[in-house]
Parts: C-alpha cells; structure tokens; sequence
C-alpha cells in the first residue's frame, strides 16, 4: 500500500489498574520495565532484518498499558527502539498518555523523537465518576496535563471520553462534553461503557447503564461534537477536519500491520497473529531469539472479505464499492445481494454508487449488521 | 436347572434416593456376584443417563448364588425395577416376577408417596416384604420412627424390618439370610403347560428381541415353538439363558427360573412388557393376569432444528423405538416448525429421557414443543376423539364435550404443610380424596387431579411450598369432562400452532397473560417490534411488544481485537441461527417449552 504498514506497540505497564479496561498490562516495575525493553528491542530487529523486506512504516501507535507510564530515560529508549523503523517523512505517530503520568520532561522526550499526535485518557472530568472507573487522577489533573501537552508543542491532541457510566446523567455527560470541547482538541474518542470479560466491572457485576439513557449520550455526543466542528468519523470516533487517526483508518480498511510488545497483534497477507499475551513468555521467547508468536490464523478470502466490510462499515463514510471491487474482484452487490437487501429493507444501511454505508439507526445496530456479512459456517 | 425350592426372586423397591442401587450393589459386593474391579456403583444401572440422573430407567435382572451360614447354596434372581411413577407398569410387571421384595426405606426420612405406592403393589402381587431401613449410619437416622410408620401404615410385623446401611455394608449380610428364610421359593410345576412372563424386552441388532421372562410354569428350551399371547405369533427358541455379569446360555430354563429367550422375534412390539409366552402346542388355558397395553400419557412435538434433519429425527426415534415399545410417534406438521413427529410417551420424565437421547446419542438438535396430556373430544354428532395435540382439536362449534386424564395423587407430607398442599391441590383443580396420618407429624393425602396440571408444574410448586418435604405419587385414573378452551398465541399477527394449549376456561386470561409476559422475555428484541399476543377463537385475551433492537454495537474495533470481536459475532450469528424462523421473528427453542416456566 502506498501509505505505509501500520506500526502498534503495547506498553504493559499501569501504576494502576482501571476497573473497566481489558487490556493486557502488568503493575509497572523498573526492572519488568528494563527486561521488556530490553526483550522489545529484540523483536523489533527481528522483523527489521527479515521481515520488513523494504515496507515503510505509515503510523505508528503507541498504546498500553500506559506508554507515559515509563519513566524519562525508559521512554527515551523505546522512542529509540522504534525510531529504528524506516518510516515516511509523513508519518502520524501517536502516542497514548495518562494525566496522572504526563511530564514536562517526558512530553519533552516524545515531542524530540518526532511523536506528532498524543492521545490523553481524561474519560470524564466528573472527579466521582473519575473515581468510580477506578481512574487515579482528577478532572483538573486532566485539564493541567492537556495545557501541558499544548505546551510542549502537539498540535494533534486527542482525548478519550467514556459515557454510558452507571451514575453518568444526561446532564454530567453534557457538562463533561463541553469542558472537553472548551479543550478544543483536534480529535475526541467518545466510547459507551463496554463491560469487559475478566475486569473487575464483571467481576462485581456491574449492571450497565439503562440502554435509552446510553443512546440518549450517544446523541447528545454527536449533537455537541459536531457543532463543536467535531464530525464523527468512525462509531465512536470524532474529529476536525484534517484529524482523523491515520493509524486506526488504516484498521478500519482492513490494512497490513506489525504489533510488537505482549498481546500486540499483526495482520499482514492473509494472516494474523498474536503475541504471547504475558510479560514473562513473551521476554523469554526473545531472549531465545525468537518471535514470541502464540496464536496464528489464516485469514481466507471468504473471512477477509467479510472482515474488511465489517472495519470498514464502522467508519461514517463506509466502505468504498471501487476499493472492494479492486481488493475482492467483484462488487459487494454481487457478492452480498441478499444480505444487503434486507439490511436495506430494515433501514439499517445506504448504497449509493459509490458507497456502502450503515444508516443513522445502523450505526447504533452494527453488529447486527456486521453480522450479517460473516459466513455462515466459521471455521 | 437349579432346584426350584433353592430358588429365590426377589427385587427392590423403594422411594427415589432412599438408596436402593447403592444396596443393590452391595449384595452384588457382598455375594461374590461381580469382582471388585468390575464393581462399579450401580452397576445395574447400565445407561449413562441413568448413572448421571441416580435413577434407575431400565430392568436388568441378575442371578447369583448365595451360600447360608449352614452352607446351604441359593439361587437368587435379583431383578431391579424403575424407580420412577412413569414406569409403574414396569414395575408391577417386575413384581409379578418376583415372591419377594427387599422394601428400602430411609432411615432418616422415613415412608415416602413411593414407598407407599409400591409397596401396595407388591402387595397386591402376594409378595412377601421385607422392609429395609436403610441409612442407618446417617445422625439424623430414625428407625424407631420408621418402624412405627411401617407397622402403623403397612401392617407389617415389629420386628420384620431389618437395619442397614447400604453405604458401610452394616446389615447386608442379614438381608441376604431373610431373603433366604422370608421369601418363598417359587410354586409352579414343570409338568403344567408352559407360562413365562415377559418382564422385560430389549432389541440386538444381531439377534432381534431379547424377552426377559419368568417361568411361570412348565419348561422352556431352545427348538421348542413358542407363541406370544397378545400378539398370537408364533416363534422357535433360539436361545435361553440367564442373566449373570453378562448373559448365559443354558439348555432349559424351568419353572421359577429368571432368564432370557431368543426367539428371531424381529419387532419389539410383538413381545410387549406383561405377555404371556406358552407352547402352541401345549397351551396354557388363559395368559398370565396383569397383562396391559400401555398407552403414552404425554405428548408433545419433536421437531428437527434443520429442516433437513428430518429423515435423520425419524431414524433415530425408529431406533429408540426398537427398545422402547411404550414410545410412540407419528409424523406431523407444523405451520411454524415444519416437519416433524408428534411423540407420545408414559410421563415426563419418559419425555425427557427420550428428548436427551435423541440429542446425546444420536446427535440430532431438537425442539421440542411443551408437552401435553392427550384429551378426549365428543364432537357434536357423537364422535368421540382422541386428541394428542392442541392444534388438532376441532373448531370450537364442533365440540359437544372435552375430557380430559385424571390421575389420583398420593401426597406424603409433614403435618404443617397441610394447609399448603390443600391450598394448591385446590388451585390446581384438584378434587380432594383423604388424608390420613402416617405418624404423629406426617400425613398421606389424596386428591384427584387433572394429569394436565402434574405435567404443568405441580410437582415443582408442591416441592417449593412445602420446603421440598412432599413426595408425590400418582396413578391414572380416568378421563373426565371439563371445562377447556384452546388457547392460540400470535406472534407478530401469526398465530404460531405450536404454541397452543389447552386451558381451564376460567383460568384462560391469567395463564394467557402469563404466557405472552414469559414470551417477551424469552424472544430476544428484533429489527422491528413483535406483538405478542394470547387469544381464544378471535378474542384477544392478552397482549405484549418485543420492543425492537435499538443498540446493538461494540464500542472499540481496532486492529487488536479483529479476530476477537469477529468471533463474538459469529457466536451471536450462531445463536440467531439456532433460532426457529417463524414468519419473520426468530424465536428461541426455550420460547417453545415457555408454557412449562410460566411462574
């Protein structure tokens, strides 16, 4: 692809450990921190020499864990580790930063090394709520650690909301828009509140927020974002003009991909695969010189295809039939004539000439939709 | 050919959980009959679904020898029975072959509705009990308790019970004497024209019928002509033999044996439970009393989740039918479901087991409708029907009268609940019988009920209002009017057939409502709203909407949780896909059981 592969590195580490999240992380230690780096360097030089094969890196992503949770000369050196990737002078690099862990110094760091996008957790500026998530830092911390950003020279700065939060009003969600947008960041991730398998929320079974008050949110959102020059872009995902998240489109169309770090996935030709999801094997592999690879699959035509319009139908402008046509060989039409017409019939997706994309009503019902375009008999 | 005084037959019968395969096991320990390593618990109970349920579903005699303090050696035929009121006719046939029973009794919980209910039989059947009082290594055990109960409700004599626990081995020993000195050996002369009871049947493949049989008199070898009473066929004996580990050819089984025949009996149903087998040539005047053709008292449809698994539903059901001559079926169709077979069976407990087969051993993914007792329609001009489906019954104009089974219900139960079981016998439409004290603290109740309400939830309310205290029996007593209504329900402004029932018509509009609350919640939201509705003829009684799906979307997609997230949707696909389409809604397999979980 002209743009480049896709970059993701995974940072284990938290100080502490949010209540809803499931990502892999581990509580940060120097020492787990120096093997991990360590381990880190490793497999990127692997897939340098023998993997790379003369591919340019496109974006890059940092996320965890939490990348800032490192300390100043730790960070220095994964920036180090990853500036070794041939990358397009054009390149977006985004890193993930939390309020509690943001640092003149480390925003410093980030900024030298050519980081141009960074990606603040606020998730609300509700101290309550903040708590409730089992969020360590302040509203106010949030907003200080934002200016801090600014300061220090990112241009492209977004920030993660969370809505859909047992406790979360109307009203609170409302005011927690509008500091976000008096902010006026470039890009705004504005996720409902998924309660995750294995996370403390599941563990305590948490009852979800009642499902009207949730897609009332959801509107109020997108009411506030857009007339705040905010378009939503993806289901969850809104921006200025000119800010989308290179990285995450390119996830969204269903392009190549190199993971590194612990659970880090990568996709590239008909294939995916998993990194050892634990700190331990995953160092131990790479002390061997090996990949710590634990889980391939082949991705076949039939699922490519159906996963490249379930990535691609996330995105507000969905998927381009001539971008199909030219990947797959033949038009979606063609190769889903009747799942499309009943979504068409339910009022669930548009078709146009030149597009395929999930109605207003659709957006909020795309795994229904997605589902449909899954073959029938997974393998 | 064992002497016919040395010969005891005897079986054991008891209340569900009051240990009857755990003593049978220990006798079996205790006798020799089976080495330790082929000991296994309740190695009578041969099926898995037996073992995993702790009940017993299926007969399998044995024969082993027990030798007395005096060294005096016995023949002893140890046939097991079902322990369950869905097979009562099994049981009487079993005793029938029998002069004895072992009457296992819970030492802590004392005589139970099944306690009673068999107890009667055998004594109905001349045999001689030995009352058991089983778990005696158990704190809260009672045997003067049970004692009194025993004596008090069955006449049986002080000190006839024996004390024993099934678990430590306490009291087995003295159990095989009784049965030595108690029971007597069988009458029959082997002079007289042959008479064998057929006890029980089961089909190999190889060989066709298996008929257990008890000699009643006369003799039985291999090459003599034999003829099945009932069915009048004629068969030559390919085979006799008894039952030890495994079974054993012998060259003649004489009177008061326990065995088996081979006779290139080729259906099952022509050598049924209860038949009389005598010689053609030299006949017995008039078969062996008892003899019953059973007929299935609950029904419901079974019907293939794949439509093309139809031909494969009716092969299994034809193979289960090779050892199950009281299962029937027949084809029938559905408007909602498709193909399928209405399926009769004894009781509910029979419907499940066959339900679990089905699904277990010949794979083959069902829905089953709710299931329904069969009901007698006088039309108008005098015609009288059998009915085994609700969407079969005649447009209401054509009805004179509807009947429908009654059974009488033996309720066993502590004094305090008294009030609670009444209170729902009544509910229940039950029409109150007797009640008398078994003991200081517990009563024996009887009432007439509709069979139609035991299938519902009797037992399950009966259980819960009474802290699990009350044990239930019942047997079939006859069909009588009442009055019923059908009850349609409509899903989306279908009216799905296989969701009718038939109600009481005073208690139509509660369980109607009922019904479409309890759907609601079962058929899971769709792209649209689903009316839910309940009516009788053209009269909607009760209504509910399905709301339509509003939100149904994962927050996060990125590159890391691609194949995750993908999965999640293809299981969510699969669950849509197990669904039953019914018009345009996709209604869940439990939607058409919900009638039994209405609370």
């Amino acid at each position: 692809m002209v743009t480049g592969i896709g970059l993701y590195v995974h940072v284990p580490f938290c100080w502490s450990k949010c209540y809803y999240c499931d990502f892999f992380s581990e509580p940060y230690s120097t020492k787990a921190v120096q093997q991990y780096l360590q381990a880190l360097e490793r497999e990127a030089r692997l897939y340098i020499t023998s993997w790379l094969d003369g591919r340019e890196v496109g974006s890059i992503y940092i996320g965890g864990g939490t990348p800032t949770a490192l300390a100043v000369e730790e960070l220095e050196r994964l920036c180090g580790i990853i500036a070794i990737f041939p990358r397009r002078a054009d390149a977006e690099w985004s890193v993930e930063a939390n309020p509690d862990t943001l640092t003149r110094e480390k925003l410093s760091i980030l900024h030298q090394f050519g980081v141009n996008r960074l990606s603040l957790g606020v998730q609300s500026f509700d101290d309550n709520l903040l708590q409730f998530l089992g969020r360590t830092h302040s509203g106010a911390k949030a907003k200080a650690a934002w200016q801090q950003g600014r300061q220090a020279g990112f241009d492209n700065m977004s920030l993660d909301l969370i809505y859909g939060i047992p406790g979360q009003s109307k009203n609170l969600w409302q005011e927690t828009l509008s500091e976000a947008v008096a902010l006026t960041p470039n890009h705004i991730s504005a996720y409902g509140l998924t309660i995750e398998e294995g996370t403390l929320f599941a563990l305590r079974q948490l009852s979800p927020c009642p499902e009207e008050l949730e897609i009332a949110q959801y509107y109020v959102a997108q009411d506030i974002l857009t007339k705040a020059g905010l378009l939503q872009y993806e289901i969850s995902n809104f921006a200025r003009q000119g800010f989308v998240c290179r990285h995450n489109i390119l996830y969204w169309q269903n392009e190549s991909y190199l993971g590194l770090g612990p659970a880090a996935v990568s996709y590239l030709q008909k294939e995916r695969w998993t990194n050892a999801r634990d700190l331990t094997r995953y160092i131990q592999c790479l002390e061997r010189g090996w990949l710590p690879i634990e889980e391939r699959e082949r991705v076949t035509a039939e699922l490519e295809q159906a996963e490249t319009v379930m990535l691609a139908l996330r995105l507000k402008r969905g998927l381009s039939r001539w971008r199909f046509r030219t990947r797959f060989g033949q038009d979606i039409v063609e190769a889903y004539p009747t799942v499309i017409k009943r979504l068409s019939k339910y009022g669930l997706i548009e078709i146009d000439e030149r597009r395929l994309r999930l109605s207003p009503r659709g957006l909020l019902l795309a795994n229904q939709v997605a589902m449909s375009f899954l073959p029938d008999d997974p393998s | 050919m064992t002497d016919t005084n040395d010969i005891r037959n005897f079986c054991i019968i008891a209340h569900i959980d009051h240990g009857k395969s755990t003593l049978a096991d220990r006798i079996l320990e205790h006798t020799g009959a089976f080495s330790n390593r082929e000991m296994q618990d309740q190695v009578l109970d041969q099926m898995d679904l037996e073992r995993e349920r702790g009940i017993t579903i299926k007969l399998m005699p044995v024969q082993f020898t027990y030798s007395g303090p005096d060294g005096k050696k016995y023949c002893y035929n140890l046939i097991d029975t079902p322990g369950h009121v869905d097979f009562s006719y099994e049981v009487s046939r079993s005793l029938a072959a029998c002069e004895g029973a072992l009457l296992v009794v819970d030492a802590s919980q004392g005589i139970e509705a099944q306690t009673l209910a068999n107890a009667y039989l055998a004594l109905e059947h001349d045999l001689t009990l030995i009352p058991v009082i089983n778990k005696m290594d158990l704190p809260a055990a009672n045997p003067d308790l049970v004692k009194k109960e025993l004596v008090d409700v069955l006449g049986l004599g002080p000190d006839s019970a024996i004390l024993c626990s099934a678990k430590t081995g306490e009291g087995v020993p003295e159990i095989l004497e009784a049965i030595a000195l108690r029971i007597s050996p069988p009458k029959g002369k082997k002079t007289d024209p042959l008479a064998a009871l057929i006890f029980d049947s089961k089909f190999d493949l190889y060989r066709g019928v298996i008929a257990y049989i008890r000699v009643m008199q006369g003799s039985i070898e291999a090459g003599q002509k034999i003829k099945c009473w009932a069915s009048d066929k004629e068969y030559e004996v390919d085979e006799v033999g008894v039952f030890g580990r495994n079974m054993v050819p012998v060259s003649e089984l004489g009177p008061g044996d326990v065995g088996y025949l081979v006779a290139g009996i080729k259906d099952i149903h022509d050598a049924r439970v209860g038949d009389t087998i005598t010689d053609p040539d030299h006949s017995v005047s008039k078969p062996l009393p008892g003899y019953r053709h059973l007929r299935p008292m609950v029904f419901c449809g079974l019907y293939p989740q794949e439509t093309n698994d139809y031909h494969q539903l009716r092969e299994s059901l034809e193979k289960l039918q090779l050892n199950d001559a009281a299962l029937a079926f027949e084809p029938e169709t559905s408007a909602a479901l498709g193909f399928g077979f209405r399926c009769g069976f004894l009781g509910l407990l029979h419907m499940e087991i066959v339900q679990e087969r089905l699904e277990r051993e010949f794979g083959v993914h069902i829905i089953a409708t709710a299931p329904n007792v069969g009901y007698e329609v006088t039309k108008t001009g005098g015609e009288v029907l059998v009915m085994d489906s609700p969407a079969k019954l005649p447009p209401p104009t054509e009805i004179e009268s509807l009947a429908e089974p009654f059974v009488r219900a033996t309720i066993v139960v502590p004094d305090d609940y008294i009030g609670a079981v009444m209170e729902l016998a009544q509910e229940k439409r039950g029409q109150y019988h007797n009640m008398e004290y078994l003991d200081v603290s517990r009563v024996l109740i009887t009432y007439d009920l509709p069979l139609s309400e035991i299938v519902f939830d009797f037992f399950d309310l009966l259980k819960s209002r009474t802290r699990g205290y009350a044990s239930l029996d019942y047997e079939y007593l006859a069909h009588r009017p009442g009055n019923l209504v059908k009850l349609d329900i409509l899903i989306n402004g279908e009216p799905v057939d296989a969701l009718s029932i038939i109600v009481h018509r005073e208690r139509a509009q509660q369980q109607g409502r009922r019904l479409v609350e309890k759907l609601r919640s079962l058929i899971p939201r769709q792209l649209f709203n689903v009316p839910i509705q309940a009516a009788i003829g053209n009269q909607i009684i009760a209504r509910e909407t399905v709301q339509a799906l509003r939100k149904d979307v994962l927050a996060k997609c990125y590159g890391g949780d691609v194949t995750r997230k993908r999965k999640l949707l293809e299981r969510q696909k699969e669950g849509k896909k197990r669904m039953k389409q019914v018009g345009n809604v996709e209604i869940p397999q439990e939607a058409f059981m919900a009638v039994l979980k209405v609370d």
